[in-house]
Parts: C-alpha cells; structure tokens; sequence
C-alpha cells in the first residue's frame, strides 16, 4: 500500500465529488441557455445540496433500517469503483480490484439499495419507480456485460487499467469498429443507468413518467442529499470511464505528480465539454415512453455483442 | 472411506429408529441422525479433497450378480461435500420445522434414507451400483414430495410431473449407459474409460446426448425443467431445500463425469449444443423467475436458471477441452465447481427462508406478504443475504463465484476462434441476460416480501420460529458470506478437484487472503479488503452527514399523494412490480388476462364489480407438454376400445396371438 496510491485514491474521490455537482450545474447552464433562459447559477447544485442538508428529515413511520442504510450504501459503493478504477491515473491503490466485471456488479449493489429504498415505506410511487428502474436495469445490465466484454478482448484483459493503458500505447484501437461499437452500446447504457433523457428526464416530478425520482421521494433532508450526490457522482464516473475508454491521452501512467496535475485538469476539460455536448442533446430529445426503452437497450445489447464479434475476427 | 460407510449405516440406521421411537422423538431421531452423518461424511470429503486421496471400495455381496463398486477421489467427495454440508443445516433447520409441518411417518424416514443416496450416487463406480443409487434417489424424492397428499390437492399433479420426468430421465441415462457398456464389454467405470476407443462414433454421439439429456432433466434444463416448479414447492421446505441444492447438483455431475470425464473430448458441435442449451435455460429460467409471484416456484425457477449457467461453463469447458486450451477449460470448469456450491448453498438457504416463511405467515404468495423485516428479522436478513449472493453482488458468494465463471468465458472468447467463440458469445449473452433478469426477480422478492407493510388483511395467527430454525438459515448466511469475503480458501479446494478431473496440475491460485486470483485471470479482486473499506466508508460518510445535518428526524406517515395515507392495497405486489417486463416480454410468455365486470342492473354505465384474472402457465408447457398429454390420452382410448375388460376377448386376443407365432415359427 504505497503512499502514491492512497493520495492519488483519495484525489479521484475529490475529483468526482467536487466535478459531479459541478457537471450537473454546467449541464443545467447550457440547457438553459440553448432554451433561451438564463437558468440557475453553475454552482446552484452546491447549494441544493447544502439546502437539502441543513434540513429536516422525514422518516415514514413504515419504514425499516433500509430507509437510512440504502443512501449510505449507495454513495460508498460509488465511492468503492472510483478508488478501484483508473480514473486520473491508471496507478491507483487497488489497482487489480479495477475489474470492470466487479465495478458492474458493485454498481448493482448500490441499483438495487436504492430499489429496495423505494420499496421500503409503502407507498404506490415508490414502487412504481422501483419496478420501472428494476426493469430498466434488468436490460441494461446484459447490453453492459456484454461491452465489458467487447471493450475487453483487445486488450485480453477485464482489467480496466490495463485496458485503458493498452488503449494509450494502440491508438489502433480506439479507431477499431470493435472499439467504437463497444462506446456506443455503452454510452447508450450509461444514459440508462445514469437516468437522463431519453430514458428518464431527471427535471420532472410527473407522476406518470417518472422513475428515479419516484423511487426516492419519500426521501428527505441528508438521505435525499446523500441520494443525490451520489447520483451525480455516478454519472460523473460513468463519463470518466467513457471518456478514459475512448480519449485516453492524458490520464497519468507514469506515477509522477506533475502529470496527476495535468491528468486533473485535461479530465476535467473533456468532462465539461462531454456534458456539454449532453445537454445539447437532452435539449433535442423527448423522454421515450417506458415501452419504448426495451428497443433502446435491446439496440445497445446487438451493438455490444456486434462489437465482441468485430473483437474477435479483427 | 470407512468414515463414509459409517455415515451411510448412522443415517440408515437413524431412519429406521425413527420409525420405532414415539410421535414426539421422532423428528428429533430422524433429524440428529442427518446432522451426524452429514458431519461424517463432510469431514471424510474434505479430507479427501485436501490430500487428494483415491479409495476404492467393492462388496461383490451386496448386489447379486454385480456386487457394489465404489471409488472416492477429490471430483466426487466435492459432490458429496456440498451435499453433506447442506444437510446438515438442513438437519438442525428440521428439528424445529418437522415438529409442526411434516405429519408423514414416511417422509420423516424417508428423509435420511434420500441423503444417503444422494451422497452415494457420486462415489457409484459401476454402471449398475450407479443406477441402483440413483433410483434408489429417485423413489425416495417421489415419497418426499408426496409428504402433504392429504392436505394439498397440488402434491398429486406435482407427483405426476416429477415421476414420469425422474424415469424418463433415468431411461434415458440407462440406455445412454448400455450403450457404452455393449459397446466396450465392461460395466466399470474405469474400464469403460479405458476401452473408449472400441465405441464407434455414432454410437458416442447417441450416448453423448441420452446422458446430457437425461442427466439434463435432473438437473432442469429447458425444456425438461418442467418438474421443478412443480415438485420442489410442494415438498416441505427442507426436502425442498435439498432437492434444489443438492439433487440438481447430481445432474451437473453426472454430464461431467460421463460426458466429459468417460467420453474424453469429443466433437466441439456437442459442446455448442450444450453451450446453446444452457443459455436458453439460463435466460428461460430468469424470464419464469422475474414473472412469478409464488415464493417457492420463483425459486424453483431460478435453480432452473442457475442450472443454465451451469450447462454453459460445462459447455464452455467442453469446447475448450476439444481445441485444446486445457488452462482455460480447467478455470472454466473451477467456476462451475464455484458456481454448483455457492448456489447449493444459498438456494439451500433461501428454500428454508421459504419455509420459515411459511410457518409464520401460512401463505407463500409474494402478493401477500410484506413488511417482513419487522416481525421476522432474522429470517429476513437471511434472505436479503441470499438476494445479494443470488444476485452475484460482492461481498457475497454469487459473486465470487460467477467471477470466476465470467473470467473463464472471457477466456474462452479471447482464446477461440471462429465458430467455437461464436457459440462461447451465445453463452455470454445467456449468462448476461440471466444476470440482469435474475437481480430484478430478487429485488421484488426481498422488497415486496421484507419490505413495506403487510398486503394481507386479515394477519394470520403468529406462531414463533423455533430457534432451531433460524440456527439452520443462519448457519447457510454466514457461510454466503464466508465464501464471498475468502474465496481463495475455496479456490484452493476447488483447486484440487478440477486438478483431478483434468488429471493435470493446470491452475495456481495466487492471490493474498481474502481475494479471487487464479493464474490465468487477469484481475486480482481483493473483496475482503474493498468489503472492509466500504463499510469505513458507510461509516464515516454517516459521521459527516450527522455532523453537517441538523440532526433533526421526525417520523411521519407516509406520503399518501395530498390525502391520508391508509391502505395497504395501495402498495405495489409482485405482480405488479414485474408488470413492466412482462408487457415487454408478452410474446414470450403470453400471459392469459381476463377482465370480466358486471354491471348494474339500472344502467350497464354503472359498474357494479370487476374481477381480473391473471393466469401465469409456463409456456413451454402448453407447446411442447400438452399436445404429447393429449396424444397420450388419444392413445389411451384407441387402446381401451381393444381392450374393453371382457374375459372372452382376452382369450381372443391370446389365441390370435399364439396362431401368429405359430405361423411366423414355422
């Protein structure tokens, strides 16, 4: 256990916590200013998130012990895959944990909490969400697998460190039809798993149409803001790994801190104008019906198995 | 190998006590003999396991004409190892159980006498003791899961799915059997073995397929599953337990130890018919699983599934085997050992959750139940714990497990090529279909069941757990989560067996305490420290939140959309919860809704009352089953105009028949 590898653990964990309720501040700007609004403050998200500490919490008379441990398993297991994973260098401190078949399941681990949170205080819109997240899951956890997988077969390792390293060295790669199949089923998948358009629209609370927020609005004050943020960090990682997959140039491999510096701040450039370029996109899309989104994910699960199938013959 | 011989006569002896000693001792006889014979023999498996020692054991006596052959080495004394370790859980579990719910004399004799013969049908060397054994098992589940004949009007059409299903199977191994036996002129395993090359090859493609199949509807694989949301709900818990931790098993064991192990490596097309085979029935199984909302058949039907996945690192191995990757074969076949005892284990675990469920509650509809965490604790944890391990979520068992599994399909897909690694692709996408479909199934499971408010009206009378019970649960939770948190003791003994079916020394497990690594993967997944950091993290995360928040909490109503919160009907069920995919899945399945409403007698605007009614039938069942039932009956009555019941036709019949041969003879 190397004092490299804490620091630099601890520096991904900050970066995602800071860089998450900043990404979604930066997505909310840009779809309001593409919607000719002026829209909240960049840093608004901070302060719902302080709001929503500061105040009071609701617990339903109904509910069990699930009701606070769900948030608090949610955010640690968000918290486990970024120190895990090779997000700002690919010498992080658990560096063979960094399995991606183990970050999709520690994933689930914190899908399925927040599932059973909604589960949890008996009320017809928590498990209506839940069911609906559970459904979606259902489906998008195959098409993930299966580009785990595919983005796995070029490098002959799960490993994500190795792969994203592999991918630094073969520039090759990152152009293969293998490869950019392999994105593209997952980025489908991460707009699933993250909850945003077209999938679910995270700015509504219409009762009809909701998923994720249905499952967590009985809950309030700490649990909803422990909620939240780790919402934000997920996504925030999601794009991390993505943006590592497919435009590794930058990320740190030489364990030096001056390049952990620079890895910092190019991440966070190709972050912001990642959500950027969403929210542009979010601005363009309606929410798909809940029907609609099986033929969505199933579109992700050809891709992904289309991309082993490149893997292999190439 | 004595130790074993001596487990066998406790339990034997155990059984017949039972029958002597009174009403109120004789669960107590009949369970403690279990728990001393399985102890018995799981220490004698594991010792064999661990020094890799090869006993054999013949009695010419026993049997006439063949006499009994045995052999004891480290692939089969894991399938005895997990049996054994299972029953004896199950033993303590029964002690408390039996005294309410199992009112049969027989069944409770039958109980131990089933054990023995499922810890005897992996030793059998011989074809004949093999199939001894294995009816011996067959007749005895039968009685097991006729146990509640009188109370339940399901156990006879169960009975009847699971006895023609059981000797169907058992033919099919027989003639699969007889085949090799004619074919090489020796009934010993072994010297079949040694003889293989004298079996042409069409030959060992017809007895290939009659063993996978046979040994297949064993273990479920579509579409011969048909028997196992019949009979396992209807046995009382802990046969049932049994029958889908262990006895599955066997069917697992048997593809391996004939068609891989006797029929040596044969032609990869077999193996893609395995590999496709148990992709249908991992994603068949899941699909019934998420869709059920009966307790016991949704666990029945994920055994189903958890078979599939089975079948295909089987198949996977298979195909590995024949391209001569034997590494990667041999970390296939370790994440099958993996995946057969973590899922003994805890399917054997949450069946007794079932159980205990049952003896509280007095239903097993998911629709019925709720709020469970509150009045069961215990039980309940249990079950989320066996939710986690099912699901494949860290630090449980499940995970450990399908990691190796994954690892070696992975594998398989970077090392095949061509038309091997498309078939290997057909099992990962079954194996990923079943893992997202699985996790959902057991989300509405724990949440519906544990979480919430009670969905029943009328709360039944609350009869208390005895300790023993939950002594047994507890006993298979904790192991889930020993297995997750070490694995690499488990990798070590799993080592060994898959040394000795390979007969090479293929794998190093090389990991620090408390990790998955094994030469060959490429990953080194500590879970024992990233458990520990997590729970830091859960702790400290909580110690931040209580120091930025006002610490203020007050409990309140649920939210009841504007009004008062007041009905438990309100709630979603398992039905419901599952509505999504199964409107997705309507093709599949096809459901039977019905809608019927019946209307004022003043005007038919009013509606007076609405009844729904949803019929959920396995699919395959009404394809490929009841046309063959409808046949069989056309037949029947085709037969029975022949056969009216009078005397003098009968003589008719016999005299016609002798002229016959008489002319045919000269």
């Amino acid at each position: 256990m190397s004092l490299f590898g804490s620091v630099t653990s601890l520096l991904q964990i900050l970066f995602v916590l800071l860089m998450a309720p900043l990404l979604n501040g930066i997505m909310l700007k840009v779809k309001s200013r593409a919607e000719r609004r002026v829209g909240p403050p960049i840093l608004q998200t901070f302060y719902d998130l302080r709001k929503l500490f500061k105040k009071e919490t609701l617990r339903s008379n109904n509910s069990t012990f699930i009701f606070t441990l769900a948030p608090l398993i949610l955010i640690s297991s968000t918290v486990v895959v970024i120190v895990v994973s090779p997000i700002i260098t690919t010498g992080e401190l658990f560096n063979g944990s960094g399995d991606l078949f183990a970050i999709v399941f520690i994933l689930l681990i914190g899908s399925m909490s927040i599932a059973l949170l909604g589960l949890d205080a008996a009320t017809a819109f928590g498990g209506m969400g839940s069911s609906r997240a559970a459904t979606i899951t259902s489906l998008s956890e195959p098409a993930l697998l299966v580009s785990v997988i595919a983005l796995s077969v070029q490098a002959k390792s799960t490993n994500l460190s190795v792969i994203v390293l592999g991918n630094v060295h073969h520039v090759s790669w990152l152009l293969s039809p293998s490869h950019i199949l392999a994105i593209s089923a997952l980025l489908i998948v991460i707009f699933a798993e993250a909850g945003r358009l077209p999938v679910d629209n995270p700015a509504t609370h219409l009762e009809l149409t909701m998923i994720y927020e249905a499952m967590i609005l009985e809950s309030s004050g700490e649990n909803l803001a422990l909620v939240k943020l780790s919402e934000f960090m997920r996504f925030t990682f999601l794009l991390c790994i993505a943006s590592n997959l497919f435009f590794p140039f930058g990320i740190d491999s030489t364990k030096s801190w001056i390049f952990i510096g620079i890895s910092c701040i190019l991440l966070a450039i190709k972050l912001i104008f990642i959500v950027g370029l969403i929210a542009l996109f979010e601005t363009t899309q309606a929410k798909l019906r809940l029907f609609r989104v099986p033929e969505l994910l199933a579109g992700a699960f050809v891709l992904a198995i289309l991309a082993t199938i490149s893997g292999i013959v190439v | 190998m004595k130790l074993l011989l001596v487990s066998f006569s406790i339990g034997c002896l155990g059984a017949l006590l039972s029958l002597v000693v009174s009403d109120r001792y004789r669960i107590t006889v009949a369970s403690l003999s279990i728990i001393a014979e399985s102890i018995l023999s799981a220490f004698a498996s594991l010792n064999v396991i661990v020094d890799e020692k090869r006993y054999s054991f013949t009695a010419t006596q026993v049997l006439p004409l063949f006499g009994i052959k045995l052999t004891f080495n480290s692939v089969n004394a894991l399938f005895i190892f997990i049996t054994s370790f299972l029953a004896v859980a199950i033993g303590i579990y029964q002690m408390g159980y039996g005294k309410h719910a199992v009112r049969a004399k027989i069944s409770v004799f039958t109980f131990p006498i089933f054990i023995t013969s499922m810890l005897l049908i992996p030793l059998a060397a011989s074809v004949v003791t093999f199939m001894a054994a294995w009816e011996l098992m067959a007749i005895t589940s039968i009685i097991l899961v006729l146990t509640d004949h009188k109370v339940n009007n399901k156990v006879g059409k169960a009975t009847q799915w699971y006895s023609s299903m059981t000797h169907l199977g058992a033919a099919l191994i027989f003639l699969g059997l007889v085949i090799l036996v004619t074919a090489t002129g020796h009934q010993q395993f072994s010297l079949i073995f040694a003889n293989i090359g004298r079996v042409g090859t069409p030959e060992k493609c017809i007895a290939f397929f009659l063993i996978f199949l046979g040994f297949g509807s064993k273990a479920g694989i579509v579409p011969l599953h048909i028997w196992l949301p019949y009979a396992h709900p209807q046995a009382p818990s802990p046969m049932s337990a049994m029958m889908s931790g262990a006895m599955v098993n066997l069917g697992i064991y048997g593809i391996i130890r004939f068609d891989m192990m006797l029929l040596g490596r044969g032609a990869n097309w077999w193996w893609i018919i395995v590999v496709a085979v148990g992709s249908i029935t991992a994603i068949y199984g899941s699909l019934q699983c998420v869709l059920n909302s009966d307790l016991k058949q949704l666990l029945a039907y994920s055994t189903v599934d958890n078979v599939g996945l089975m079948v295909i690192g089987v198949g996977v191995s298979g195909l590995l085997i024949s391209a001569g990757e034997l590494k990667f074969a041999s970390l296939v076949m370790m994440g099958v050992f993996f995946q057969l005892l973590a899922h003994s284990i805890f399917k054997g675990m949450l069946f007794l959750t079932a159980g205990a469920i049952q003896y509280n509650r007095n239903t097993l509809s998911i629709d019925m139940l709720g709020g469970l965490l509150k009045t069961l604790p215990t039980i309940s944890i249990c079950m989320l714990i066996g939710v986690g391990s099912i699901s494949a979520i860290p630090p449980f068992s499940g995970f450990s497990s399908e990691f190796v599994l994954f690892e070696g399909l992975f594998q398989a897909v970077v090392h095949l090529s061509g038309i091997n690694a498309v078939a290997i692709l057909m099992g990962v996408t079954g194996f990923a279909l079943a893992g997202g479909l699985t996790a959902t199934a057991f989300i509405k499971t724990a949440g519906i069941a544990l979480l919430g408010i009670s969905r029943s009206p009328k709360n039944p009378p609350k009869t208390k757990i005895p300790f023993t019970m939950i002594a047994g649960t507890l006993m298979l939770a904790i192991s889930c989560v020993f297995m997750g948190m070490f694995p690499n003791l488990i990798l070590d003994i799993l080592e060994k067996s898959t040394r000795t079916v390979f007969a090479k020394n293929l794998l190093n497990i090389s990991g620090s305490f408390g990790s998955i690594s094994i030469t060959g993967m490429t990953s080194d997944i500590q879970v024992l420290i990233l458990f520990c950091s997590s729970i830091i993290f859960i702790l400290g995360i909580y110690g931040i939140s209580k120091l930025f928040s006002l610490r203020k909490l007050r409990i309140v109503d649920s939210w009841g959309c504007g009004s008062n919160y007041s009905s438990l009907r309100t709630q979603y069920t398992a039905t419901s919860f599952a509505g999504p995919l199964q409107k997705i899945f309507e093709d599949i399945v096809k459901p039977a809704h019905d809608i019927k409403s019946s209307h004022a007698e003043e005007s038919k605007f009013y509606i007076k009352s609405v009844k729904y009614t949803y019929n959920f039938q396995d699919r395959i069942e009404m394809v490929i089953y009841d046309p063959i039932k409808r046949l069989i009956l056309i037949w029947g009555k085709v037969t029975s105009n022949i056969q009216n019941g009078s005397v003098h036709r009968y003589i008719a019949f016999g005299f016609i028949g002798l002229l016959a041969v008489m002319v045919f003879l000269t």
